[in-house]
């Protein structure tokens, strides 16, 4: 029996040991209050000018763009003071003068001029969106910029992340990409792959100077863990949190929890392709009719969200105002479908014996996709649908929505993401827009898009756009669902944070940590 | 029974023995063959034309022209036969060239060696708990039918029967919220190799203590163990020298199969602990189309399984002179 004791005393010291080694305190900052920490879920990517990295570095202010949408999603200026169009294709902006990149080199009109042009020789798509077809830097502070075509929206375009200003530090000798080099409050100081980005505050910012010394970006990819670790204390701010977790932490006085409604918006799209049941767009409206919004953020996102009937929010002059509701009608919805061919048997919707089926693709990777997708099916499928669900990562998807292979894709874009409609429409529902999955076409929506972009602020062009939304709504190309409420959560010591509408935007310059 | 002296002179002197762990060898490489031929394979047999996916990553997102496509394809060797294209990516990879990562841009080679030294640590850390199986089994055995076996017995099927995920989340609220002894998450320290290694071993160090378990009832019942006995010979040595080393060829089975086991455990474990090793490399790279990092984690894992079964067939054999034949 000296044998069964001598194996219970070292297993026990095993155990006890390796507990020993682990009961070390949180790896919380160590510089204490200077440092914060937060919880994302999407920096776990390496260095790189790409679309999705550089929008972190814009987000987090490492990297300055030439014009800024403030909190009203109005254009503020940014690395350029002001703004002109002196003719229908030329831009001319003003930049700041003594702006500094973060290692000491000055902002000049070269400087832009060089970043931009480096931008787009890098990402294709940035030459679409931005239109342009020369710089120059007509003076040390002035910079020209001659668009293809008569382009109004390039202001709002230059607020994109894609088009932040990189200092040419941020090179190597043979024109590699190291490091992000710019003039924002915050300077890049390590990235440890998988882990975390670190930034420290610069002192040469040409903005009044942040509060924090330091802010530590760490990837916690999981929703639950990264709930988990700021309730731990390991953590000041945990971004994107679960909207079951909206109402607990509400409730703690140790945490402090942050919605603000934003553009971002939950939509179905339509394969509006002829031989789909949804190429008929009666039966888009019928749909369209049959979905309760109301009911998929109260029973599916617990409150945290917006009912959305309509592609952007009603906050421009350009968004029409009056427009028929797609509020909830299910006898209108049954004229229409029966107008398209189809009659209720047994409860179920079906023309020619076929009952009416749809195939909804979606994805999983951001926190509210399946939970909307699923409810927006469960209550079609209660009006007498039927449909199947397929959820996939986000390339998968699209994969399958190339081969038009689909009758919704739910998807999520922020349409008012530059504070102008010119991004989304050109580029989503145009008929020569590349990402027009939808085999979607209309003349007339092709016009008004055409002409829209070409118009200075004002009436031409808000009502240009107003008639082209108002195409988009009559003709149903998508079945809106929810615009997005960004959540975030922090510790009470956490003072001054404010979620940015566009969600793209952290603003920690103005956060600072008491108590 | 021959002595451990002995038995080590019989090993070193047995050609059979040697030539049994050649063949093993050259199967393992046919294996590691099977591994690669597969994980090349499975990533083309997908729906979609991988040059298209490659060219389409290459140019940012954009969609590319037919003629691109075309062009493409003949410059990397896509419209070759497909047993071709494999063998030019073998000889690249056995000269240690995987690739680059679609999404770092960086080494397929190189974001595999920080990933597994990563699950490295985390797995080894994680066997180690799971070779307690052993101890504990040998205490349920000798007290077969006691309360200590009967709670051993409960806590292995619970460990069996939760996912690790959901461990990974009780595990979280319980050290990391509550007793705050350990982070939540993370990478760096000892601190944070603990919660997670213990998730991936829960489910696999009672299926090892049951292993161990009913070997051990099995020989201490059998007649050698009386007769060793009834001749007067210490309990305790009858347990060391006799029935434990008969135990041997189960335990160590058994432990290659956790020890694989902990490699599939780690893909979910890593991810939520948010542990940058092979497990998460591999989910990231799955999310994201990484195909050229999807084939160099697979064959990483491939190679890690067939290894293992040959060191433990290996071992096997040097314990029990039985086992040789069925090499």
């Amino acid at each position: 029996m000296r044998m069964t004791r001598c194996v219970a005393v070292g297993a026990a010291a095993l155990l006890a040991g390796l507990l020993m080694v682990g009961a070390s305190p949180p790896a919380v900052a160590e510089d204490g209050d200077e440092t914060l920490v937060i919880g994302t879920m999407w920096e776990s990517l390496p260095l790189s000018m790409t679309a999705r990295r550089s929008r972190f570095f814009n987000e987090s202010e490492i990297l300055d763009t030439l014009v800024k949408m403030d909190f009203d999603m109005q254009l503020q200026p940014g690395l350029a003071l002001s703004w002109s169009r002196p003719s229908p294709t030329q831009w001319v902006f003003e930049l700041r003068e003594d702006v500094v990149f973060h290692d000491g080199t000055p902002f000049d009109a070269a400087a832009a001029k060089h970043s931009l042009e480096r931008v787009i020789d890098l990402l294709p798509y940035a030459a679409d969106l931005l239109n342009i077809d020369t710089i120059t830097a007509a003076d040390t502070h002035a910079l020209v910029i001659e668009t293809n075509a008569p382009f109004a929206a390039l202001p709002n375009q230059l607020t994109d992340a894609i088009t932040g200003i990189y200092g040419a530090a941020s090179f190597d000798a043979d024109g590699a990409f190291v490091q992000p080099v710019g003039t924002g409050p915050w300077r890049f100081v390590e990235y440890n792959p998988q882990q975390n980005t670190i930034v420290e505050r610069f002192d040469g910012y040409w903005g009044d100077l942040p509060d924090l010394a330091q802010i530590d970006y760490r990837y916690i990819p999981d929703h639950h863990a990264r709930t988990i670790a700021l309730e731990a204390g390991e953590i000041h701010l945990a971004a994107n949190i679960l909207p079951g977790d909206v109402e607990r932490l509400s409730e703690e006085p140790a945490f402090a929890v942050f919605q603000a409604p934003s553009a971002g918006l939950y939509y179905a799209a339509f394969n509006a392709a002829a031989d789909r049941p949804v190429g008929d767009a009666r039966v888009r409206r019928a749909l369209n009719l049959m979905v309760d919004r109301e009911l998929i953020v109260a029973g599916a996102l617990d409150g945290v969200g917006e009912p959305a009937w309509q592609f952007f929010r009603d906050s421009h002059d350009w968004v029409p105002q009056d427009l028929p509701s797609y509020a909830p009608d299910l006898d209108r919805a049954a004229e229409l479908l029966a107008e398209a061919g189809y009659a209720q048997v047994d409860g179920r919707w079906q023309r020619d014996g076929e009952p009416l089926t749809l195939e909804i693709l979606s994805y999983s990777s951001r926190t509210e996709m399946p939970l909307i997708t699923e409810a927006m099916a469960a209550l079609l499928s209660q009006q007498g649908v039927e449909v199947t669900i397929g959820l996939y990562t986000w390339p998968g998807m699209l994969d399958l929505v190339r081969q038009g292979d689909y009758d919704l894709s739910v998807v999520f874009w922020t349409p008012d993401m530059i504070g102008h409609p010119d991004l989304h429409l050109k580029s989503q529902f145009h008929s020569a827009a590349e990402l027009n999955y939808q085999n979607w076409a209309h003349a007339g929506f092709d016009a008004a898009v055409d002409l829209g972009r070409t118009l200075d602020p004002g009436l031409d062009r808000d009502a240009a756009y107003r008639e082209a939304l108002t195409i988009l709504h009559d003709e149903a190309v998508v079945m809106p669902l929810v615009f997005k409420v960004y959540v975030a959560a922090a510790s009470s010591a956490v003072q001054g944070f404010r979620i940015h509408p566009s969600g793209f935007f952290y603003n920690f310059k103005e956060v600072g940590l008491g108590g | 029974m021959p002595s451990n002296r002995q038995r080590q002179g019989a090993i070193a002197a047995d050609p059979a023995l040697v030539q049994a762990l050649t063949r093993r060898l050259i199967y393992g490489a046919g294996l590691m063959v099977g591994v690669s031929l597969a994980a090349f394979l499975s990533l083309r047999a997908l729906p979609g034309d991988f040059a298209e996916v490659l060219l389409t990553y290459q140019m940012a997102g954009e969609i590319p022209s037919q003629s691109a496509l075309d062009r493409f394809r003949s410059e990397h060797g896509f419209d070759a036969p497909i047993l071709m294209q494999y063998l030019r990516w073998m000889v690249a990879a056995l000269t240690g060239d995987l690739g680059m990562s679609f999404r770092s841009g960086d080494p397929v080679i190189e974001e595999l060696r920080l990933a597994v030294s990563a699950t490295l640590w985390l797995t080894g850390v994680s066997f180690a708990v799971v070779l307690l199986g052993i101890p504990l089994g040998v205490i349920a055995a000798l007290k077969a039918g006691g309360w200590w076996d009967r709670l051993l017995t409960g806590l292995a099927v619970v460990g069996m029967a939760i996912p690790n995920f959901w461990h990974a989340l009780l595990f979280m609220l319980l050290f990391g919220l509550v007793l705050g002894w350990l982070p939540s998450s993370g990478y760096g320290t000892w601190a944070h190799v603990v919660l997670p290694a213990l998730v991936i071993a829960t489910s696999s160090v009672g299926v090892v203590a049951r292993v161990v378990r009913r070997a051990l009832i099995e020989q201490r019942q059998a007649l050698y163990a009386r007769t060793a006995r009834s001749k007067g010979v210490a309990p305790l040595r009858v347990l060391t020298d006799h029935c434990l080393v008969n135990t041997a060829a189960p335990v160590l089975t058994v432990l290659g199969l956790q020890a694989a086991r902990i490699f599939d455990g780690a893909i979910v474990v890593e991810t939520v602990f948010g542990w940058p090793g092979l497990g998460r490399a591999l989910a990231e790279a799955v999310l994201n189309r990484d195909f050229p990092m999807i084939q160099g984690a697979i064959l990483v894992i491939g190679i890690a399984y067939v290894v293992i079964n040959l060191l433990v067939d290996t071992a096997i054999a040097l314990i029990d002179p039985r086992a040789r034949a069925s090499l």
